[in-house]
């Protein structure tokens, strides 16, 4: 008797063992396939920019980490950079090497200004054989924007994006005063001249010191003009991508034309004389009422219907008056206005990879990360994303987006967000239309030679081409020599020389 | 002889009472319109600008805020501790290096008070200082809000400034009667050194209290945050939500958020307590400590 | 050699008193003090702070062009800042020493408190608020009166005042202290003497308050001027912002580097610029020192 019932017991304990046994990945023979050593656990650190740290964060990566775990051998530990006056200088210190970082946020800004000092590693071996899926999915004009001397050193993410900035204005004051349609800068100049005479409670275009680049890039769509590249401030070309057609723009008369447009608004009372010193965005006071019109891009498929309503002002409608409508060129967003980088102090790259190849691709992982736990924080509507039962956009713990992972975005997994604003996709219909690749998108330029002039013309700029942009100089042709004067006396003319032999090597690379 | 006397003192008097009484009103009024504006709503902020009473009450800003009150309760917990522990601490630390500085009979007291005062010039810069930090195992670590701020040149040069005030007489004469520098130090400077402990001691508080950068940078985990960094932290997100079509941002955040008053409303919570530090410390402002000490 | 350890064996109590602040600025402030070699560098991440490429002067072309503009400009306003800031410092101490009524000693004292605790950024809203041209509080008060608006924020000359008044509005409060309590240190035994001999309160506080506060005024100098080209950054980024009329007057080295160095992100600018700061205030307080020292051993620092 005692002899069966241990047989029996044994039994039933090896038919216990087995599924254990068998649920357990091998990671001996899954570190052969892959041809990454997975059989030891490490963790992976990465540094993401964002406002705001979702209140579900920690509950969403347990769910990351638990795939994780079972697939690769490896723990996922994500933290944050706030967006705030200090980033940078909490990214630079994540570079020095005191620390594990294995990915960080390599958008645009921080990309071409740490591409060159070697914080970043090269990819290209790496990426076919560790991230396949990312490989295939980017065109080779894709990666060459990621790309600085040659090789790689980012990944874009996977979603195409359209970025007009534009006026949205009051649509309700248009149609009381009978204005004309706002289709350029006249009939924008002559809504505003009426504002102004007839609402008191308000400035026309309520702008502020700290918006200095939004007037930029509405000086660019003004004279139909596109800087060169956003790391220097003086070399431009045409809107249509002329490459050979470089110069300073304030030599133009385009921009001239530009400078006694914005003296007659100043004059005219559009905004505070004290502007220069305000701090408060356009587009925020026309949402209070304190403005007509307010600039903003609107960097979604969907331009959310928030950004059109005035939740404060009765009866307030908004539209838009884009730029690129008025320029006639559309270009899509730079593919490296979300990218991760791999800087030089993390651990095993291809570990990394391999990790970073299933965030961006695999459906699970993708849409824990970007949109966190079904049922908690969303709900899939046939691919409209919803709020569940009892959860409003204030108090979702994981509010999309919020936890910045806008490199790891992949336009194939995409939920669109409702309500929508309508205009948007007669919008994108239309830049589907004119869209054409942009040229500039992949230029890198070397600033190692210049940088005591960039960083002189930074001074320059902030005392002299500022007030003048802004209207704030009585004399305009003064103003615009005496910019002039001082750009050049501090190295503008050495700037746009080193930008123009680069970007003619740039220019002949293409045409091959 | 006593009618000139009393008219000089009280003019004397009445000027003072005026001079302070108007500085006083200039420094309280600003701080007046901060409460205000921490109740007041939003949309009010921006029509209506400051005012002294709020023309819409509101508390969206002070809600937002204590949104999870066990994170500010907790940051208050921290910051507490960090304050007393560390400026305890210092200070004592600071008393003791500060008197052996103006010792006259402390041969090397000049080598050391260069020594000290060197570093408030140069210093190596924040990259340096941060991977030195890390390698001494302080991120994550509660002791990186307490041990940079320790002691600082300033308070130690104030300190032996302060120290000096106390006549050498009174160490000479412990001295003979056999006491060890340390219990000299102890029973009798420490005493006598009231006012400047005070003062010295004020100033740990406020740089502790005050302090978010340590924070910033070296601590990921929320628990250990202070109240500071907290604070900063709920600022940044509002103004990131109000700005952030400023921002090339994927996904469409729609928030509204009580930016404005929500500054305002850090304010207040950040200051409360620390107010109340002064009137306790301003008791030891008290003159007459050191009447007859040389003829005792 | 010899001789320190003699003198260690005789003072052994001494040294062994201040030893925990010396190894603590060892350890927290002159280990890392090597890496201002970063000033001379051109700094990579693959050589790290020791490793990069050596530029020798480089980093501090930026400064060369509007140095001596900058060094002025930054100097003056410190000295007046340290000056008006004392003199106001002292004499609020000295009123306060002598009051009689207690309550009104401890309220208006904490209310001096108050604007340490207000942020810089807070403040620059404020002086947005009191001075923009349309609807700014003392405009309203000038139309209401009668007169015609005054814009402020284009009229460069009138801001030295404005930010030597705030600095001192929102730092004299907590300088007082320092003077309160060096005061409460004066031995009462002097007063009661001179007041035998028939002193008045305008002659005790010239020949008994004042000369015991010269040690204190002479730290708090000694002190303040090492920092005489740092410094107050936060107070004139958040009052004058972006505003490029007014940086003829109001732009410090600070503020200037901060804006140069912000977009390049190049770490080596600054740290050059800091170089700079303290090389200037070290030079600036040997010589003060030295001076100091021949009037009197006792008062100088070091």
């Amino acid at each position: 008797m005692k002899k069966h019932l241990a047989l029996a017991l044994a039994c039933m304990l090896l038919l216990f063992a087995m599924p254990l046994a068998q649920a357990e990945t091998d990671f001996a023979a899954l570190s052969q396939e892959l041809g990454v050593d997975l059989t030891k656990p490490a963790k992976v650190v990465m540094w993401m920019v964002t406002g705001s740290v979702p209140e579900d964060m920690d509950l969403v990566m347990e769910k990351v980490n638990e795939k994780l775990q079972a697939d690769f051998n490896t723990t996922l530990e994500v933290h944050h950079i706030g967006f705030d006056s200090e980033m940078t200088t909490k990214y630079r210190l994540l570079l020095s090497g005191a620390e594990q970082v294995d990915i960080i946020q390599g958008s645009a800004v921080f990309f071409s200004n740490f591409v060159s000092t070697g914080a970043y590693r090269a990819l290209d071996e790496y990426l076919p054989k560790y991230a396949p899926d990312i490989w295939a999915k980017h065109t080779p004009d894709v990666w060459q924007q990621a790309s600085y001397k040659g090789e790689i050193y980012a990944i874009p993410s996977l979603q195409q994006m359209y970025n007009p900035y534009g006026f949205f204005y009051r649509k309700d004051l248009l149609e009381k005063y009978g204005c004309e349609p706002i289709t350029d800068f006249e009939t924008l100049e002559a809504y505003l001249t009426t504002v102004a005479e007839n609402e008191p409670e308000m400035m026309a275009f309520n702008t502020c010191g700290d918006e200095i680049d939004y007037i930029r890039r509405m000086m660019e769509a003004y004279c139909k003009f596109d800087i060169v590249n956003d790391n220097q401030p003086v070399a431009y070309t045409t809107a249509s991508q002329d490459l050979d057609n470089v110069f300073f723009f304030a030599e133009t008369p385009e921009f001239k034309s530009f400078c006694e447009m914005m003296k007659r608004w100043k004059d005219k009372g559009f905004w505070s004389r004290s502007v220069l010193s305000a701090n408060v965005w356009s587009a925020t006071n026309l949402q209070e009422g304190l403005s007509a019109v307010g600039i903003r891009l609107i960097g979604d498929y969907e331009g959310t219907e928030y950004f059109t309503r005035c939740p404060d002002i009765e009866g307030a409608e908004l539209d838009f008056f884009d730029w690129p409508t008025y320029e006639g060129v559309f270009h899509y967003a730079p593919r490296m206005g979300d990218a991760s980088a791999f800087p030089a102090c993390g651990g095993d790259l291809a570990r990394t990879l391999l990790v970073y190849n299933a965030l961006l691709t695999d459906r699970e992982y993708y849409m824990l990360m970007q949109y966190g736990i079904e049922g908690r924080n969303y709900i899939d509507d046939n691919g409209v994303c919803r709020l569940p039962e009892g959860v409003t956009e204030e108090n979702n713990g994981y509010k999309p987006g919020a936890a910045g992972f806008w490199p790891l975005s992949n336009s194939e997994f995409y939920l669109r967000r409702e309500p929508s604003w309508d205009k948007m996709e007669e919008l994108n219909a239309y830049y589907d239309s004119i869209a054409t690749p942009d040229k500039l998108a992949s230029f890198v330029l070397d600033t190692s030679e210049i940088t005591s002039e960039l960083a002189a013309l930074e001074e320059v700029n902030n005392q002299y081409l500022t007030p003048l942009m802004f209207g704030m100089i009585d004399n305009v042709d003064e103003g615009i020599a005496n910019y002039i004067a001082q750009a050049k006396r501090v190295g503008a003319d050495r700037v746009l020389e080193t930008v123009k032999a680069q970007l003619g090597e740039y220019a002949k690379e293409l045409e091959e | 002889m006593k009618i000139k006397q009393s008219r000089g003192k009280r003019a004397l008097a009445i000027f003072s009472y005026v001079f302070t009484g108007i500085f006083a009103i200039l420094c309280l009024l600003p701080f007046l319109l901060i409460i205000s504006a921490s109740f007041t709503e939003e949309h009010a902020i921006y029509t209506q600008g400051y005012q002294l009473i709020p023309p819409v009450f509101s508390l969206d800003a002070y809600r937002y805020l204590f949104a999870t009150p066990d994170k500010i309760l907790n940051a208050y917990g921290v910051s507490i501790f960090v304050t007393v522990v560390g400026s305890l601490t210092g200070l004592f630390l600071i008393a003791m290096g500060g008197y052996v500085l103006q010792r006259p009979d402390f041969k090397y007291r000049n080598f050391f008070s260069f020594f000290v005062y060197f570093t408030m010039l140069f210093n190596g810069g924040l990259v340096p200082t941060y991977m030195w930090y890390v390698k001494l195992g302080l991120k994550d670590n509660i002791m990186v809000l307490i041990l940079p701020l320790l002691m600082s040149a300033w308070n130690v040069i104030l300190m032996k400034n302060f120290m000096h005030s106390i006549p050498h007489e009174i160490t000479e004469a412990a001295k003979i009667d056999g006491a060890s520098d340390f219990r000299i130090f102890r029973q009798l400077i420490l005493p006598m050194a009231v006012p400047g402990l005070a003062t010295v001691g004020l100033f740990l508080g406020l740089a502790y209290w005050n302090d978010w950068f340590n924070a910033y940078l070296y601590i990921n985990d929320t628990k250990l945050h202070p109240l500071q960094m907290v604070l900063y932290r709920c600022l940044a997100t509002a103004e990131f939500y109000k700005n952030q079509a400023a921002v090339n941002v994927g996904g469409g955040m729609t928030l509204k958020l009580p930016t404005e008053s929500v500054k305002m409303a850090t304010a207040v919570i950040a200051t409360g307590p620390i107010i109340f530090l002064y009137p306790f410390v301003q008791k030891y402002f008290v003159k007459g400590l050191t009447v007859g000490s040389v003829k005792g | 050699m010899k001789s320190l350890a003699r003198e260690v064996r005789k003072n052994r109590m001494l040294f062994l008193m201040i030893a925990p602040m010396v190894i603590y600025f060892i350890i927290f402030y002159y280990v890392p003090m090597p890496g201002v070699y970063m000033a001379f560098t051109c700094y990579t991440y693959q050589g790290g702070i020791f490793g990069s490429p050596f530029v020798g002067l480089d980093n501090f072309r930026f400064l060369a062009d509007n140095l001596l503009s900058m060094t002025k400009t930054t100097i003056l306003y410190n000295l007046v800042f340290i000056g008006l800031g004392t003199l106001l410092e002292v004499m609020m101490a000295i009123m306060f020493s002598e009051m009689a009524a207690k309550w009104f000693k401890k309220t208006a004292q904490s209310m001096l408190f108050l604007p340490y605790f207000i942020s810089y950024v807070l403040l620059g809203a404020f002086v947005y608020n009191i001075f923009n041209y349309e609807y700014g509080a003392m405009n309203s008060l000038l139309v209401s009166m009668g007169f015609d608006r005054y814009d402020v924020y284009s009229d460069v000359g009138v801001w030295k005042y404005i930010i030597t008044a705030f600095y001192l509005w929102k730092n004299v409060g907590v300088g007082t202290v320092i003077y309160l309590a060096a005061i409460t240190s004066i031995d009462e035994g002097l007063y009661e003497a001179a007041r035998i001999d028939g002193a008045n309160a305008w002659q005790e506080i010239r020949y008994i308050t004042l000369p015991c506060l010269r040690p204190t005024v002479i730290t708090m100098l000694m002190l303040r001027l090492s920092n005489i080209l740092k410094g107050q950054f936060d107070l004139f980024y958040q009052i004058v912002g972006d505003n490029g009329i007014l940086y003829s007057a109001t732009d410090i080295l600070d503020t200037y580097v901060f804006r140069s160095v912000t977009k390049t992100f190049n770490v080596g600018f600054g740290t050059a610029a800091g170089l700079y700061q303290s090389l200037f205030g070290f030079v600036l307080v040997l010589l003060v020192n030295w001076i100091i020292r021949r009037i009197d051993t006792d008062y100088a620092l070091f």
